[in-house]
């Protein structure tokens, strides 16, 4: 019987900073092994003696060998973990969760990406994987992101090379001053002022789409309500967040009405939820 | 007075080197506490006032330690030990902990050395509950390795009829055949599933102090906690978890998804009759009344769902 509670130990490989105080972990196996995984799954990665909790894999699905973490510093666990250097070990669980099995198949084609605060980790590894299988040739994809100000914006180098392949639209509550004048010229800048909502109004939203929103469970509700019947409940995922100690549908930590967060989700349809009465 | 049989099959566990744990009084009520002799029918007679489940999942247990680099598993050096005097109720949860905790090393190597034994003074078949059905067929519905009705022996494992085989007692064999849907459990399911706006939870979340003594009293309760322990030693231990404590959803920032008593006896009762039911096909309440018993401010949790029952009958009419 397999010891579904024990770790593997993976090594540091490279660690380098990220926006909002995070720090981004490339992983690999100590064995050898192939760490196999969908877009939008989880793992419990730990540091022995400090503990385990639940990080998003942020990497491109289609690379195995090396695997990514996007670890924002809040608490005891995090900050040692963001603290780690090449050479170091950490121990993980998983891969764990339900994640996007079928991009590819996704009805309707479109995606439209809604992404806000530190649950904006996971469109990485999707926006990846739609990149580098080509998904992008035969829909559209477009990210709305919201963020507080410039310096909190994640991935924001990578975004650049996003933007070829999909429609990326920033607002940020506090947006830079630097419309500043060059040439004589107000340059136009590169963001939008408010909230996610508020570029609904001022952008072409793409429609009929699949939705996907990463974020705090406020962003969706303003959404949902935002897009109105843009949204189909059966077409929109939701990623959900709670306290998880097992990953595996037993401690009951996680539970949401009749699901567990870390075995049913942490994708869930808005559907899936209207039908369970879960109030977001 | 216990029957010569009893003390009979008792004696031979002890000669056999079982450890036996059953109930005895400690500090005016009935702990679950390791035997030297025969407890008194008196106390057989009666459901504990403490569950069983501390000896099979002890509240604080080793999963792993971090040594030289390597994870390394630890696992309970286990005797042989035998539950002297399991109600039916408690052999109930005792079939769901092992539906539960199947994949579960740990737990498993805890399991293989146990000898389940039920007692039941009065023919299993006439204990009563709302919250699964109990009929002719009840020793069929419940799993243990020896039972003792009366004075009747039963075994359905093969680990029961050897034992008895080799304390020279007569018995019969019986088969496990759990019931594939049990109608009670499914309409209490229905019931409490859709029950969120009643005002049942308004009413028990004013009285409720979330002080958590029913799940500790809880025979099927289960929750548990992973945490690390730093020191000299770097290790993972499972601690049994409770989810009327406030940290048990809180997440970083301080946010905590139930955050109010009657929020957290809803997700209480929501588990037990909701999500085990759909998970296992299994009651998660076994109607022991333990929790009743412990309660400090009076909540039954039998006479809640009769009143649910009661309340979605009048919506009908
Ligand atoms: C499915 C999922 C994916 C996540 N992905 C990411 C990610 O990619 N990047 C990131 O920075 N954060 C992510 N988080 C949040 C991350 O798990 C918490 O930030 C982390 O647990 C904080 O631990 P700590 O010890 O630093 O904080 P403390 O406040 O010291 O937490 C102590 C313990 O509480 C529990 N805990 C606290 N917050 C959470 C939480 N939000 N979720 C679950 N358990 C918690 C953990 O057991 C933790 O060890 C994710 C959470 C979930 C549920
Ligand atoms: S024992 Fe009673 S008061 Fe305490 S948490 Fe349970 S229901 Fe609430
Ligand atoms: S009656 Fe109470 S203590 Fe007994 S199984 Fe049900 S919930 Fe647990
Ligand atoms: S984390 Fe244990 S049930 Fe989800």
């Amino acid at each position: 019987m397999q010891n579904v509670y024990l770790p593997k130990i993976a090594k540091v490989m490279d660690s380098y900073n990220e926006a909002d105080n995070s720090a981004v972990l490339t992983l690999r196996m100590k064995d050898g092994s192939r760490f196999n995984f969908h877009a939008g799954q989880f793992a419990m990665v730990g540091y022995p003696g400090w503990g385990e909790a639940p990080f998003d894999i942020c990497s491109s699905p289609l690379n195995s060998k090396e695997f990514q973490f996007c670890i924002r510093q809040v608490g005891s666990l995090s900050e040692k973990l963001a603290g780690l250097k090449k050479g170091d070990e950490v121990t993980v669980r998983g891969p764990l969760g339900n994640g996007f099995k079928a991009l590819e198949d996704l009805e309707p084609k479109n995606i439209l990406f809604l992404g806000g605060g530190c649950g904006f980790v996971t469109v990485r590894p999707i926006i990846k994987y739609i990149i580098e299988k080509g998904l992008y040739k035969d829909r559209k994809v477009q990210l709305l992101y919201g963020a507080r100000a410039e310096e909190n914006i994640l991935f924001k180098e990578e975004q650049k090379e996003w933007k070829k392949y999909v429609d990326v639209q920033i607002a940020l509550e506090a947006p830079p001053f630097s419309a500043k004048a060059s040439k004589g010229r107000p340059k136009k800048s590169k963001y939008h002022k408010g909230m996610i909502t508020d570029l609904f109004k001022k952008i072409e939203i793409v429609s009929p789409a699949s939705v996907i929103m990463c974020g705090p469970p406020i962003m969706y509700r303003f959404c949902i309500q935002g897009l109105g019947d843009k949204i189909k409940p059966e077409a929109t995922y939701l990623l959900m967040e709670r306290r998880m100690h097992c990953g595996l549908g037993v401690c009951q930590h996680c539970a949401i009405g009749p699901y567990y967060v870390c075995k049913d989700g942490p994708v869930f349809t808005l559907e899936m939820l209207q039908m369970a009465g879960v109030q977001l | 007075m216990t029957s010569d049989m009893i003390i009979k099959f008792f004696n031979c566990l002890k000669a056999e080197k079982y450890n036996i744990y059953g109930p005895e009084i400690q500090d005016d009520e009935s702990d679950i506490l390791e035997l030297q002799e025969v407890p008194d029918l008196k106390l057989l007679e009666k459901v504990s006032a403490r569950p069983y489940k501390y000896h099979l999942m002890p509240i604080r247990e080793v999963l792993y330690k971090y040594k030289d680099n390597k994870l390394k598993e630890e696992f309970l050096k286990t005797k042989k030990q035998a539950f002297f005097g399991m109600s039916v109720f408690d052999l109930k949860a005792l079939e769901l902990y092992d539906r539960v905790f199947q994949n579960d090393v740990y737990y498993q190597n805890n399991r293989k050395n146990l000898l389940a034994v039920g007692y039941s003074s009065i023919p299993a078949k006439n204990y009563k509950t709302i919250f699964f059905t109990i009929d002719e067929k009840i020793l069929e519905n419940i799993v243990f390795d020896v039972f003792i009705e009366g004075t009747k022996f039963y075994a359905q494992s093969y680990k029961g009829e050897k034992i008895l085989k080799k304390c020279g007692l007569k018995y019969k064999k019986i088969d496990y055949n759990p019931r594939k849907e049990d109608k009670k459990v499914l309409a209490i399911k229905k019931v409490v599933e859709t029950s969120k706006d009643s005002k049942l939870w308004e009413e028990l979340g004013k009285i409720c102090l979330a002080c958590g003594k029913c799940t500790i009293a809880c025979p099927t309760c289960f929750c548990f906690d992973i945490e690390s322990v730093l020191g000299p030693e770097k290790k993972a231990e499972r601690c049994s978890g409770n989810c009327f404590y406030d940290d048990f959803t809180r997440i970083a920032g301080g946010h905590k998804f139930l955050n109010n008593p009657k929020d957290k006896i809803f997700f209480w009762y929501y588990h037990k009759f909701v999500r085990i039911p759909h998970e296992y096909g299994l009651p998660g309440c076994t109607d022991c009344g333990r929790c009743t018993a412990v309660c400090p401010v009076g909540i039954d949790i039998e006479k809640n769902i009769v009143k649910l029952l009661k309340e979605v009958k009048n919506k009908k009419r």
